[in-house]
């Protein structure tokens, strides 16, 4: 294991993209790294821009009006990354998204326009879960990381 | 409990307040529901705000089908006679549906005229803000059936220079525009805020919101009355209980609702839970934007034991699932009651050195005071409600005016409001503080009737008859919070009509007031003061201008340039 990918998942850095859920997993997320839960002592990190960040958590089912920013913010995000959908908003569109007739303004989960890695179903998934989801999201990063290592 | 209804009002409203009135019918618990013609609306706007000091609640639009639109006004008049609201109603046809401005009497219908005319289309004529407000700016019409509002010709004062809430002309000389948003991680819901400076200080500011725009409203009316609560409650998932309470207030509104005295309780035990949670994360996120990091961990701690009593009681942490029409799902057992309490207590106690640690604290003094200025009379005029409001000493409190379907008799709990006449960021930290021992003190005695009495939790549901209105009010954290339901001609189990409007959206009209004179690296904390809830205010852009004098900032170097700023002035 080359020292970069090493480092990479000691201390994986996160970047929170909100994409029009009802913030009830937001907060769970923030509640995570607060005092109580305190994911911070296992290196785990928000940064403020994706393009620090290892790992991609979205919350939120998509409206139509988001698009076009969560491409681009997967984008920015270097690569190896892993997303990680916490709620049950991002895994499947939850109560917004409907079929017939069609929510107007819901487009439905994230995976719809970007690659999922981790699921983290429950409406809202308690910090523990998401701690969970996080943590089965590095060993993805690992999995990840050595196959870009061997390719160079 | 039930919720009786004063006989005598319906004529008062006919003989004070509406003589113009077509037809009044008396709604349940003293809302008096008036049919007037559409040309007199503004002639009886003029006279309630400005005879009366009556408060518009919210404008709004009902879709009557094939006969056309129903304009629907609520205002408040609890100051005059006791929980009285008057619902003002008037029809216009279908083709071409256009309505006289009210806004140039109260700001406060500015923000819902601009709703009103992208979901319904219908047209503000007059309005002094005709923008779109959750399409994005630049969309071509506003929906099938309207037209669009004029476009200002070349070489006018286009949208851009237009940024003046409550009458404030932007200087356009050597000023600088910068965007923030819409993507940014400090607030992490989307919104764009534009302000213009000149050098450090903000001289014009300009707020878009509608990228959580998510069409609740309307999945509600399609999926009934029952699983509507659940629709309600994740409205938004920090004042979650104050969706899910305000919906079933407004449903139990529609039929003659007898309510049990211990599910009265059980509601308002978790909703004052719920505003005490609300009230530290946002102490919290204030002191994380100025820079004040112990303030941040003190508080979510403290928060986490909250949430412990709330999980124990709901099983839930953030959607609780507990409201029902006619009651609450669950029953609180008497030994996790005593339980409770005896969390309560010490939690009480550790709130309270709370106070005089935010009070006195040099760096909270220095980053808040005289930031982000609010008169009273601004305040009026421009809808703000909540503790927005009452920082500017202005006494509203829907629990005490109008309370909702929840326990809040003064009689039985012993409470008070808490203003402040700072006028400023500071003001609203100190109401903030001083709610959280108000909200325990009223959690204590719930919590205390809960161990000695025992009773029903719900009462059986009744049958929700068809056309009848109903409005739910309610104190969320951020302030009042309308549910407006009206049912179907025909089905039992459908709403006609579901309107939501929140608090956060009414504060967020005013943001630009305050941030106008402020520096730029205040600009977030001004922000923070309101406790902006984007996904309340949208429920429901990429605008990039680029032209020679737009520069972008993130979000980062303005907390980072917040940060730097001098401690002392």
């Amino acid at each position: 294991m080359g020292i970069i990918n090493r480092a990479r998942i000691y201390s994986p850095w996160l970047y929170h993209m909100h994409c029009g859920g009802c913030n009830g997993c937001d907060i769970e997320t923030l509640a995570a790294l607060a005092p109580r839960f305190d994911a911070e002592r296992f290196g785990i990190q928000l940064v403020a821009s994706p393009r620090h960040a290892d790992i991609l958590v979205t919350t939120g089912c998509v409206p139509k009006q988001f698009i076009p920013m969560v491409k681009r913010v997967y984008e920015q995000v270097p690569d190896p990354k892993v997303v990680v959908a916490v709620g049950g908003c991002a895994c499947g569109g939850s109560l917004f998204y409907d079929e017939d007739p069609e929510n107007y303004a819901i487009l439905g989960s994230a995976d719809l326009l970007i690659p999922v890695d981790v699921y983290v179903p429950g409406c809202a998934p308690k910090p523990e879960q998401i701690i969970n989801g996080i943590v089965q999201g590095i060993l993805k990063l690992a999995e990840k990381g050595a196959k870009k290592d061997a390719k160079q | 409990m039930k919720y009786s209804a004063d006989a005598g009002l319906v004529d008062y409203v006919r003989q004070e307040l509406v003589p113009e009135g077509l037809d009044f019918n008396a709604l349940r618990e003293n809302r008096i529901a008036v049919k007037i013609n559409a040309a007199d609306a503004v002639t009886i706007a003029d006279r309630f705000v400005n005879k009366y000091k009556a408060r518009l609640i919210h404008e709004t639009a009902v879709d009557l089908e094939g006969s056309g639109f129903e304009m629907v006004y609520i205002y408040d008049f609890s100051m005059l006679k006791e929980r009285l609201v008057v619902v003002l109603e008037a029809k216009i046809p279908k083709e071409n549906p256009s309505i006289a401005s009210i806004a140039n009497i109260t700001w406060s219908a500015s923000w819902a005229e601009r709703e009103i005319h992208d979901l319904l289309g219908i047209n503000p004529i007059g309005t002094p803000d005709p923008r779109k407000q959750f399409l994005p700016y630049e969309w071509p019409n506003a929906t099938e059936s309207g037209t669009a509002p004029a476009q200002p010709e070349k070489g006018e004062k286009g949208v851009k220079d237009m940024w003046i809430p409550l009458g404030i002309a932007p200087k356009d000389s050597y000023a600088t525009l910068i965007p923030i948003g819409p993507y940014h991680p400090g607030v992490i819901e989307g919104q764009t805020v534009y302000v213009k400076v000149e050098g450090e200080t903000v001289v014009s500011a300009d707020i878009k919101t509608g990228y959580h725009h998510r069409g609740i409203q309307k999945l509600i009316e399609r999926r009934g009355y029952h699983k509507g609560v659940f629709a309600a409650e994740r409205v938004c998932g920090i004042c979650s209980p104050h969706h899910g309470l305000t919906y079933v207030t407004a449903c139990e509104n529609l039929y003659e609702a007898e309510i049990p005295d211990r599910a009265l309780y059980i509601r308002s035990l978790l909703l004052e839970l719920n505003r005490i949670h609300s009230h530290l994360l946002w102490i919290g996120v204030v002191a994380d934007v100025i820079g004040w990091k112990t303030g941040f961990h003190l508080t979510w701690g403290l928060r986490e034991r909250v949430m412990d009593i709330i999980e124990a009681i709901t099983g839930n942490r953030v959607n609780y699932g507990i409201w029902r029409i006619g009651g609450v799902s669950r029953d609180v057992s008497q030994e996790l009651a005593e339980k409770a309490l005896k969390t309560v207590v010490p939690l009480k106690a550790e709130m309270a050195a709370l106070l005089p640690l935010v009070a006195a604290h040099s760096v909270v003094q220095s980053r808040l005071i005289n930031v982000g200025p609010l008169s009273q009379a601004e305040a009026f005029d421009g809808g703000a409600v909540g503790p927005v409001a009452r920082a500017s000493n202005w006494k509203i409190d829907v629990r005490a005016d109008n309370s909702p379907h929840a326990m809040y008799d003064p009689k039985k709990i012993n409470w008070q409001v808490i203003t402040d006449d700072h006028n400023d960021t500071f003001g609203r930290t100190l109401v903030r503080v001083k709610e959280l021992l108000v909200s325990s003190d009223i959690v204590a005695q719930c919590l205390e009737y809960l161990v000695k009495n025992a009773g029903e939790v719900i009462n059986e549901p009744k049958m929700i008859p068809v056309n009848s209105e109903g409005i739910g009010l309610n104190e969320a954290p951020r302030g009042e919070l309308v549910h407006y339901v009206r049912a179907s001609e025909y089905n039992n189990n459908l709403p006609q009509a579901y309107r939501i409007r929140t608090p956060s959206y009414r504060n967020n009209a005013v943001i630009p007031k305050m941030l106008v004179g402020a520096n730029l690296a205040d600009v977030p904390v001004v922000m923070g003061s309101t406790d902006q809830c984007l996904a309340c205010t949208d429920r429901v852009e990429i605008i990039n201008e680029k032209d020679g004098s737009v520069s972008s900032m993130t979000w980062d170097q303005l907390l980072a340039m917040s940060r730097r700023a001098k401690v002392i002035r």
